[in-house]
């Protein structure tokens, strides 16, 4: 497996709080990762980090095995980001901020950003402030792809966008990533959002890594166990409770399943990605985490 | 040309969804051997969805010998698809759905419960099928 | 980066240039205008014969009493500007806006991002007040002599008047990067440069140098040249120690007397002072030392805005 992004033991603090700690993954590339986690869960900062904007106090980051606060050129060729809300300079036309993209990049290609824009309908001499959300999403977009990055990174990019505007920019994107293969990691709190894109999760929780996979295999490999009430959680197998709720006739609980199946007396049904998803960040206490592999990243 | 949608709440997984489009498009006489069916990069645009995930599904059909992909030219329906039914599997195929029909109506359903049931047994079969896959 | 910044900032800088040339045009329309009656008065107030010099004196303050003031003002007024216009959003737009993730994340590094924003935003603006300075110098030698001191136009010309426009404009830079917010650094920027200028300005200029105190030559006080007054002259015996102003006011209305009300100009009335046992002591600064001043007052300006720039680019660097 390439690796895109490799993070160990990041954290950060703000005034007395963590918002890494201890965050330790490994983003595949040629996939588009998905990064869940509530408000405040570290994705942000997480995604900073990646680009150079902000400094790890405790561990070490690498992308594509760079340091991005260590060898900036580098990783900044390679990485794109589209921050959260997408800023721009709201007085600049289109065409000023391709400019601003080919002249402060060592490689850029204009003719793919301005055909990529032509294409929809969004004129170079337009200001940026007169563009609609979706209009600017997409301008933002461009010129993230501009330096035709290898690595994407993007902060919750369909916030404050309408239904058409976000459906309009994950066609965008994933039609770049179809034709060019790039990677893309993307911050969301909505599941649904990157349900539909992404086919590999990262779940951060209160500054940590809570879950990494393949979104098929997460879902095919998590189930709810639905069985008369019990005290105790007696499935049988070896499978992993992540959540466990009770009412008062009946156990529900969503497990990760192991090699051997689970006791005859639970009803089995398969879950959501949102389920499972839910179901972890409502106790951080449980992870899903890669086997450690010995190989050599890159 | 075989057009695809995706039911995102059905809570099949897309790929099986594409792939059970093409099937179903095989056997009711919509795709014929020899005819293209949309490259990857044509279905990611329309429907918006991860490229590997197309990827995913034509392999599937690759390896199930539904389909055949030519690099530089596309992917094509395979010749030798399954024939419509033979009269005898189709007759008995009948009595036995006529069977359950009868069964189905005894214990209350009408026409839309009975193709309820039918598309429920059908997705928990798929949804099964991925794991395996 | 150099277009990016002539792009961003363009509107400023028009603006800017825009002011330079009115205040060019204005005090060049007023040195214009000033000379014929200047002429005439050079030429009657170089030998004093009649009243001819004192009329002119007065058509002047007159004619062209009233634009002196609010010129004044003004030249005190404009280095704030490249602070609060320029200086002040600088930084403090990026991060309010949050284009400084947008920005800083396009192959470029935060450091080189500053470095060439600030020379070319520092050096233009060093232009402009250097137009500003000249504008400033013609326009303080545009008024008769015996109102004029180069100690009067120290705050409106010369390299100094450049050195509080990098200051101000520093000023701005380092409060942007320090507060994160485009309006709070403007008042920080007006506020600073304000109680800087008038702290060094009234307190320590005077100071620069120890003031000397000696007698003023010349027989009727015409001063040392362009020196700098400070304070009224002390009357004091012929050793230095004080005396009273009512017996230095006898002695000279002693020595006047005799004259019978008109005062030749060639009446040596520190003679008669010196011969009654008194002398008058002023205390001023030497008109030798005003460059010595000037240069003293720049570097102040020079190296504190050197030190904000360096402070802005450490708090930049920071924020990662």
């Amino acid at each position: 497996m390439s690796v895109a992004l490799n993070a160990t033991g990041l954290g950060k603090q703000y005034r007395n709080r963590w918002a890494l700690r201890d965050c330790s993954l490994r983003v595949p590339s040629g996939r588009i990762t998905g990064l869940v986690g509530p408000n405040g869960a570290g994705k942000t900062t997480l995604l900073r980090m990646a680009v150079g904007l902000i400094k790890p106090a405790a561990g070490e980051i690498s992308v594509f095995g760079w340091s991005p606060t260590g060898q900036p050129a580098l990783v900044l060729a390679r990485v794109g980001f589209v921050p959260q809300d997408r800023p721009l300079y709201r007085r600049f036309t289109v065409g000023d901020i391709l400019q601003l993209g080919r002249h402060l990049n060592p490689r850029w290609d204009q003719a793919a950003a301005v055909a990529r824009l032509a294409r929809l309908d969004i004129g170079l001499n337009r200001k940026i402030a007169h563009l609609s959300g979706g209009q600017q999403a997409q301008v933002s977009l461009a010129l993230a792809l501009g330096k035709r990055p290898d690595l994407l990174l993007l902060d919750e990019p369909l916030s404050n966008l309408d239904p058409l505007a976000r459906r309009e920019f994950m066609r965008a994107l994933v039609e770049v990533v179809a034709a060019e293969g790039l990677s893309v990691i993307l911050s969301s709190h909505v599941v649904a959002e990157l349900e539909r894109v992404c086919d590999h999760l990262v779940i951060l929780n209160g500054g940590r890594v809570q879950v990494v996979g393949d979104i098929d295999e997460l879902v095919a490999l998590h189930k709810l166990l639905i069985g008369p009430r019990l005290d105790a959680a007696v499935i049988g197998g070896d499978a992993t409770v992540v959540q466990a709720t009770h009412t008062e006739h009946q156990s529900a609980m969503l497990v990760k399943v192991g090699a051997h199946p689970v006791g005859a007396d639970w009803e089995v049904h398969d879950v959501s990605l949102e389920e499972v998803v839910l179901a972890y960040l409502g106790n951080p206490a449980a992870a899903t985490l890669p086997a450690p592999v010995m190989e050599k990243a890159g | 040309m075989l057009h695809f949608h995706l039911d995102a709440r059905s809570g099949v997984p897309t790929y099986i969804q594409l792939v059970n489009q093409v099937r179903r498009a095989t056997r009711n006489g919509t795709l014929h051997a020899g005819d293209r069916l949309l490259t990857a990069r044509e279905v990611v645009a329309a429907l918006a969805i991860n490229p590997n995930t197309v990827l995913k599904a034509y392999t599937q059909l690759e390896s199930e010998g539904l389909v055949i992909s030519r690099p530089g030219l596309g992917t094509f329906i395979a010749q030798g698809i399954p024939a419509p039914l033979a009269p005898a599997l189709q007759r008995q195929l009948r009595r036995g759905l006529d069977s359950w029909i009868r069964s189905a109506e005894i214990a209350g359903l009408d026409r839309e419960g009975m193709l309820a049931l039918i598309n429920l047994a059908m997705d928990e079969k798929d949804k099964k099928g991925a794991h395996v896959a | 980066m150099i277009w990016l910044t002539w792009r961003q900032h363009r509107l400023e800088g028009l603006g800017t240039a825009v002011v330079v040339a009115v205040v060019v045009l204005v005090v060049g329309s007023l040195v214009v205008a000033v000379q014929p009656l200047l002429e005439q008065i050079r030429h009657a107030c170089s030998i004093v014969v009649d009243d001819s010099c004192g009329r002119a004196l007065i058509a002047f303050q007159s004619r062209f009493g009233m634009f002196q003031q609010p010129l004044y003002l003004a030249f005190l007024v404009l280095p704030v500007l490249p602070g609060f216009f320029i200086g002040a959003p600088l930084i403090a737009r990026e991060f309010e806006q949050g284009t400084d993730q947008m920005v800083w994340s396009q192959g470029i590094t935060r450091r080189r991002w500053l470095l060439v924003k600030l020379a070319v935003l520092g050096s233009a603006t060093a232009v402009m007040a250097g137009i500003l300075a000249l504008a400033g110098q013609e326009w303080s030698t545009s008024v008769p002599d015996n109102s004029y001191s180069q100690w009067f136009a120290f705050d409106v010309q010369g390299p100094e008047f450049v050195a509080y426009v990098l200051f101000s404009f520093a000023l701005g830079v380092a409060a942007g990067a320090a507060i994160g917010r485009t309006v709070p650094a403007m008042a920080a920027v007006l506020v600073g440069f304000v109680v800087v200028r008038t702290a060094i300005g009234l307190f320590a200029r005077p100071n620069f140098l120890p003031p000397v105190e000696s007698e003023l030559s010349g027989p009727l006080f015409s001063g040392q040249g362009q020196a700098w007054m400070m304070g009224n002259p002390r009357p004091a015996d012929l050793h230095g120690n004080t005396v009273g102003t009512d017996q230095f006011d006898q002695v000279t209305n002693a020595c006047l007397h005799p004259l019978g009300g008109v005062v030749p100009g060639n009446f040596d009335l520190q003679a008669c002072w010196h011969e009654h046992g008194v002398k008058l002591l002023q205390t001023y600064q030497p008109a030798e030392r005003f460059p010595l001043f000037q240069g003293i007052e720049t570097a102040i300006f020079v190296i504190a805005a050197i030190a904000l720039l360096g402070l802005a680019a450490w708090l930049v660097g920071r924020r990662a």
